[in-house]
């Protein structure tokens, strides 16, 4: 009177194996789990009751016992509905012999026996290896996201009875097929275009390279110059996501529960715009059970903060660890959570509270000590995280009637690429434990080796360093910056008209500003 | 007829519609100082503790709703006494209530 089947459960995006093992005895009947379950697991025992005798199975009178193995991690979520019932099913006989215990089981069961969708079906798709499993049980609108993941045979079940009988060689379940390269491909459609964004020129040569050396842009503007829609086209000129980065990328989502039903791969550079009013929790991610936050959902993509200013400083500081480390940590008492998150940074903000300070046509109603208590909400650290910022000006009349469509996202694509390809070629070299794909993860030392100036630009610079009262970290920025200008251009060297570029980034640089 | 008198009437209505469906009786009124089971019969592998409510008529809710929480930790308790003074540990446990709504009955398996 003793069953055992396997699941699994998820720690940040990893899953690991979780055995379930189900014993009946006789005595006064009663249901308990062991195994550190939380809320929704022991509620679990309510929906497995209801839901084995409404699918038709007798429920044991018998002193049953559920113990998740291993006892000492933390199980959340109602996934473990299935093997739960599978296990009492199966030490009852009702699942004859032993093959339950070459699958692995998860899923969510309503009363009707049915099957609900589970988050983090893809994390627990990679368990599923070949040698251990026959196959990967869970509910339909699960099925094709997992497999993705896993060479294992994915059988997607419609409810409880289904499962049983397959279980019992009585009915036979189809694998669900998925043709990886055709979804792949298929998934990595754009619906928005760079061509769509009239004039801007300035603003979208700045955004050219900071696809291009992954630089983090804040620009500064009035209201309605196209900020928030250039920023929305960023992902659309940023390499197209490899296979592995997607997949990583997906596992996010699915721990998130937010892949839609027909969605099983995120294959395009999300972008995540948050609110300003998003809670640390929200945008960091954590949480009772810790979930990601806006940062992690911009994984390989694009995290967009629009008003800048407006957002609230915890959040705003609580950036600056995955920006540097391109994952966050979640702190429990009990355990620690990683979620990864390296994102391209864009942010934007007016020049002041109205909005119009520095327009060419309306007049800016803001008193000065507004307009300063307005920048100081920025601070210095974090402007530092920048390494272009751009001014995105009101559009004249003529510039917003214009016909010809501007440069196509994919025109523009190329260039990155290339730019990208050289940055790969560089940095293959550095060993060690920080690896580095972009220009904009140089530090002091791979400055100095790779960003080489020739007198001419050196002059260039210490006059800017003096007229603009630049600091050293701003320094290193403009080298940064202006090496990937010239792997644009597909220069080796870096020359003084790329310098010079890369200063006018720093326009408003904080002695700038003021 | 009082209290006492009716519900020792219901029992009887119980016991009889129990045996007849061939349960066999083994216990009636058994008092612990836990608590007290109406009936307790036996039938194949299994062991059934009856509680046995009535009601005259519909207008105070159903016999199944005035069970409370500490009425089936009362009888739960009786139960495992009952079961460990005997030794029996091997058959199969239900919980049952005879309901009697005036004239009307049932027999409800299962029902905690």
């Amino acid at each position: 009177m003793f069953s055992k089947i396997f699941s699994a459960s998820i720690l940040g995006i990893d899953a690991y194996r979780v055995e379930v093992e189900t014993d009946l005895a006789m005595g006064l009947p009663s249901f308990t789990i062991v195994g550190l379950p939380d809320t929704a697991v022991k509620e679990s025992q309510h929906r497995v009751t209801t839901a084995i005798r409404n699918a038709g199975f007798p429920f044991p009178l018998r002193k049953i016992t559920v113990n998740l193995a291993p006892a000492d991690i933390k199980k959340e979520g109602a996934s473990f509905d299935l093997p739960i019932a599978c296990g009492i099913l199966s030490a009852f006989n009702i699942i004859r012999g032993t093959a339950s215990g070459n699958f692995l089981l998860s899923g969510e069961l309503a009363l009707d026996g049915r099957l609900r969708p589970i988050r983090g079906a893809v994390c627990l798709a990679t368990l599923c290896r070949k040698n251990e499993f026959q196959g990967f049980i869970l509910p339909r609108d699960n099925a094709p996201e997992a497999a993705l993941a896993t060479n294992v045979p994915v059988f997607p079940a419609e409810n409880l009875s289904q499962v049983v009988r397959f279980l019992n060689g009585e009915e036979r379940i189809e694998p669900i097929k998925v043709d990886m390269e055709k979804v792949f491909k298929e998934a990595q459609e754009y619906y928005v275009d760079f061509s769509d964004v009239k004039g801007q020129e300035h603003a979208k040569r700045a955004l050219e390279i900071a696809a291009a050396g992954g630089h983090n842009v804040l620009m500064l503007g009035p209201p309605g110059t196209g900020k928030t829609m250039l920023a929305r086209r960023v992902p659309t000129i940023l390499p197209p996501m490899e296979w592995e980065e997607a997949l990583e990328t997906t596992k996010i989502y699915s721990v998130y529960g937010a892949l839609e039903p027909g969605q099983p791969i995120i294959a395009i550079r999300p972008f995540r715009s948050p609110h300003h009013t998003s809670s640390e929790a929200g945008t960091i991610g954590g949480g009772v059970f810790p979930k990601p936050g806006e940062v992690s959902l911009a994984h390989n993509g694009v995290l967009f903060l629009d008003e800048l200013p407006e957002f609230h400083r915890d959040v705003l500081e609580s950036l600056r660890q995955p920006l540097e480390d391109g994952f966050v940590v979640i702190g429990r008492a009990k355990m620690s959570i990683t979620y990864p998150a390296r994102f391209l940074l864009l942010a934007s903000m007016n020049p002041c509270p109205c909005g119009y300070f520095s327009d060419p046509l309306r007049e800016c109603t803001c008193s000065p000590y507004q307009i300063s208590r307005y920048r100081k909400k920025i601070s210095g650290p974090l402007l530092d995280r920048f390494d272009i910022h751009i001014q995105v000006p009101s559009l004249r009349f003529e510039e917003i009637t214009k016909k010809e469509l501007g440069e196509s996202s994919n025109v523009i694509r190329q260039r990155v690429i290339k730019a990208r390809m050289i940055q790969t070629e560089r940095f293959k070299e550095i060993k060690g434990k920080r690896r580095i794909f972009a220009n904009s993860q140089m530090e002091t030392k791979e400055i100095r080796r790779f960003c080489q100036i020739s007198r001419e630009s050196e002059n260039l610079l210490k006059n800017a360093i003096e007229k603009f009262g630049f600091s050293a970290r701003a320094y290193d920025r403009i080298l940064k910056v202006a090496r990937t200008i010239a792997d644009l251009a597909g220069s080796e060297g870096i020359e003084p008209v790329q310098i010079a570029e890369a200063i006018q980034y720093r326009s408003f640089d904080r002695s700038a500003w003021q | 007829m009082n209290k006492g008198e009716k519900g020792k009437k219901g029992e009887e209505i119980a016991k009889r519609f129990l045996e007849g469906q061939g349960y066999k009786v083994i216990e009636q009124n058994y008092r612990t100082r836990f608590g007290e089971i109406d009936l307790i019969c036996e039938k194949g592998n299994s062991i059934i503790f009856v509680e046995v409510r009535q009601k005259s008529g519909r207008q105070f809710g159903e016999p199944v709703e005035s069970i409370d929480k500490r009425k089936i930790g009362k009888i739960k308790r009786t139960a495992e006494h009952f079961l460990s003074e005997r030794g029996i540990y091997e058959k199969e446990i239900r919980f049952d209530l005879f309901s009697i709504i005036g004239k009307k009955f049932e027999l409800i398996p299962n029902v905690f």
